[in-house]
C-alpha cells in the first residue's frame, strides 16, 4: 500500500481507486463502537460453540461443556414439574372420596388438575361445560345422573382408564345389536318397539302399536335383557336406562339406533399416557361437574 | 493494480466466486447434517403409509390442511403436557414433503391418531361447529361422498419409491421402500382398510406394512371407500407408530 493518499479536506485516507479519472473515494474507519461489539460477537460465537452443542467428531456432536440438550430440557423441565406436584398427586392417587370431600386442599387441587387434563383430552367430544355438546348427539353429557358404565367415582375412573371399544385389553363394551340390519325386526316391529320405549318416559310415537312393541321388547328382541323389564337400564353393563328423558343419541332417531345399533368409541386414556394420579384428578372434576353418584 | 480487478471487470467470473462463497455456509450448515448420528436417529415401529393413509395424507396435502394445523410437538413442556411426546424426526421420514407446518389456528394433529372417536371426526369434518362450537374450521361435509379411485395407488406407491426414499432405510425387493407386493397389492389394500377386519385381504395388509394397521369402515359407509374413510384412516394413525414406553428418551438427548 505504497500508494497511500491523503485527501486534504477531510483529512482522511483514500481507497487508492480511481474512476473517471479522478473520481476518488474516502476509506473512512469503521467507528470504534462498532468495531468493538464486532469483536466481542466473534469471540462470544466462538464461546457459546464449546458451551452448547456445537462442533462434532466423526459422526457424533460434541455434548458441550453445559451438557446442555433441547430433549434434556423438556425432561428437567418436565421432572421438575412433577417434582413439585408430586406429593399432592402422590396423595390424591390414594384418596377415596370421603377423604378428597373432607380436605378442601387436596379436593381443590383435584378440581384444577381435572380441569386442566378435561380441558386437553375430553372437551372434544362432552364439550366445554361437560355437558355433553348438545343432547341427541351421541356425546354423553357428564353432567346429568345418567351413566352407561357407572356414576361412582371407581368406575369413572376405570372407565376413563380402560375406555370403550378402545382396543384396551380391559376394554368396557356394550352391545346394542343393529335389529333392522340384520333383519331380526322388520321396519314395523322397529316402529313398535320404538313408541313403546317412548311410551316409557310418557312420550308418544304416532302410529305405533304400542302393546305390539312391548311384546317385541320383553320377547322377541328381548330388549329387557339388557335395558330392564321397566327400561331402568343398567342390567349389562353400558346399557342406557330407557324410561327417563335422556337420550344420548337423540329421541328422534330411536328407529336409527335400533335398526342400525350404536357403538360408541371412548379411547383408552392410560393406553394415550395419562398418569394414574391425572386420571384420578380429571375423575374427580367430571364428578363434581353435577353428576356423580 | 490490485488483484480482485480481475473479478470487478468480469461479471461471470464474479458470479461464480459469489456462488463458491455462498454455497460454503450452506455445504458446512447442512451436509453434516446427512452424516451425523444424532440427526439421523433410528426409532423402532415407522414403516410407509398404507395406500389408504396415504390416499388420506393426499386430501390433508390438497385441502390445506397443514396452513393451519401443525404435525410437529416441540420439545417444550407445555407443548408435552398438552400433545404428548415430542415429535422425533424419525417419525416424518415417510413424509415427503414433511407436514410440520408453523401456523396453528387449530391444535397441532402429530399425535391426533387415536384421541377421537371416528365418529368424532365423521361428524367434525362434516360440520366442525357441530360438534366445537366455537370452531372456525371449515366443513369437509364433501369428503363423505367423493370416492376414491384405487387403481390410482400402485403407480401413487411406484412414484414414491421414486421420490420419497428416506435416507437410512434398508431397501427391499424394489430397491426402495414399497415392496413389490406393497404396489401389486395397493388397490385392494386400500379398500381392505375401510373394510372388514377380520377378510384375508385385511390380514394380508397387516402383515405386509408390519401390523399395528387400524382397519374398520372410518366413515360409517360400508358400501363405498371415500375421501373421508382415507382422510380418518390417516389422522386415527398419526403420531401411533412409536411406541413411547419402550422408547429411550434419556440415551436420545440432542
Amino acid at each position: 500500500m505504497e500508494n497511500k493518499e491523503i485527501d486534504h479536506i477531510s483529512g482522511t485516507e483514500t481507497t487508492g481507486h480511481a474512476w473517471d479519472g479522478d473520481l476518488k473515494e474516502l476509506n473512512t474507519p469503521l467507528p470504534k463502537w462498532w468495531l468493538s461489539v464486532l469483536w466481542v460477537t466473534i469471540f462470544w460465537g466462538i464461546g457459546y460453540s464449546i458451551v452448547y452443542p456445537h462442533w462434532f467428531r466423526g459422526n457424533e456432536v460434541i455434548k458441550g461443556v453445559f451438557d446442555w440438550s433441547s430433549r434434556g430440557d423438556v425432561e428437567n423441565a418436565l421432572d421438575a414439574a412433577r417434582a413439585r406436584l408430586a406429593p399432592q398427586l402422590a396423595k390424591l392417587e390414594k384418596a377415596s372420596l370421603a377423604e378428597i370431600k373432607k380436605d378442601p386442599d387436596l379436593s381443590r387441587f383435584a378440581v384444577k388438575a381435572g380441569e386442566a387434563v378435561y380441558g386437553d383430552n375430553c372437551v372434544a367430544c362432552h364439550g366445554t361445560g361437560a355437558n355433553g355438546v348438545r343432547p341427541g348427539s351421541g356425546y354423553p353429557n357428564l353432567t346429568d345422573s345418567d351413566w352407561l358404565y357407572g356414576g361412582k367415582l371407581e368406575d369413572i375412573v376405570e372407565t376413563i382408564r380402560v375406555g370403550i371399544r378402545s382396543g384396551h385389553d380391559e376394554e368396557k363394551t356394550n352391545t346394542m345389536a343393529a335389529y333392522g340390519d340384520d333383519e331380526t325386526l322388520t321396519p314395523e316391529q322397529i316402529k313398535n318397539v320404538a313408541g313403546y320405549v317412548l311410551s316409557l318416559s310418557g312420550e308418544t310415537l304416532p302410529g305405533a302399536d304400542i302393546k305390539a312393541g312391548r311384546q317385541i321388547y320383553m320377547e322377541e328382541a328381548a330388549c329387557n335383557a339388557c335395558h330392564g323389564d321397566k327400561g331402568e337400564g343398567g342390567a349389562t353393563p353400558g346399557a342406557p336406562r330407557l324410561n327417563d328423558r335422556i337420550w344420548l343419541f337423540g329421541k328422534d332417531r330411536i328407529i336409527d339406533t335400533i335398526t342400525h345399533g350404536r357403538r360408541g368409541v371412548m379411547p383408552s386414556w392410560e393406553k394415550r399416557g395419562l398418569t394414574p394420579a391425572q386420571i384420578k384428578a380429571v375423575a374427580v372434576y367430571v364428578y363434581t361437574r353435577g353428576g356423580g353418584q | 493494480m490490485a488483484t480482485h480487478d480481475i473479478f470487478e471487470k468480469n461479471s461471470i467470473l464474479l458470479a461464480i466466486g459469489i456462488l463458491i462463497v455462498v454455497s460454503i455456509a450452506g455445504l458446512v450448515e447442512i451436509v453434516p447434517l446427512y452424516f451425523i448420528g444424532s440427526t439421523i436417529e433410528k426409532v423402532e415401529g415407522m414403516r410407509p403409509y398404507t395406500p389408504l393413509e396415504l390416499a388420506g395424507r393426499d386430501i390433508y396435502v390438497r385441502e390445506g390442511c397443514y396452513l393451519c394445523h401443525s404435525q410437529m410437538i416441540r420439545p417444550f413442556r407445555d407443548e408435552v403436557e398438552r400433545y404428548g411426546h415430542y415429535s422425533l424426526a424419525a417419525e416424518s421420514m415417510y413424509d415427503h414433503p414433511f407436514q410440520w407446518g408453523s401456523k396453528r389456528t387449530g391444535p397441532d394433529l402429530a399425535r391426533v391418531g387415536g384421541k377421537y372417536s371416528d365418529k368424532w371426526h365423521r361428524d367434525h369434518m362434516i360440520n366442525p361447529r357441530s360438534i366445537v362450537p366455537e370452531s372456525v374450521m371449515p366443513g369437509y361435509s364433501f369428503l363423505a361422498s367423493a370416492e376414491i379411485d384405487a387403481s390410482r395407488y400402485a403407480a401413487r406407491l411406484s412414484t414414491l419409491n421414486w421420490t420419497a426414499q428416506p435416507n437410512g432405510v434398508e431397501k427391499n425387493d424394489t430397491g426402495a421402500m414399497y415392496t413389490n407386493a406393497m404396489i401389486a397389492n395397493a388397490a385392494a389394500d386400500l379398500k381392505a382398510q375401510a373394510g372388514d377386519p377380520d377378510s384375508d385381504q385385511a390380514e394380508a395388509l397387516q402383515k405386509r406394512y408390519g401390523g399395528k394397521i387400524n382397519v374398520r369402515d372410518f366413515d360409517g359407509n360400508p358400501d363405498k371407500v371415500t375421501e373421508l374413510d382415507a382422510l380418518i384412516a390417516y389422522l386415527q394413525m398419526l403420531g401411533t407408530l412409536v411406541d413411547f414406553k419402550t422408547y429411550n428418551a434419556k440415551a436420545n438427548l440432542r
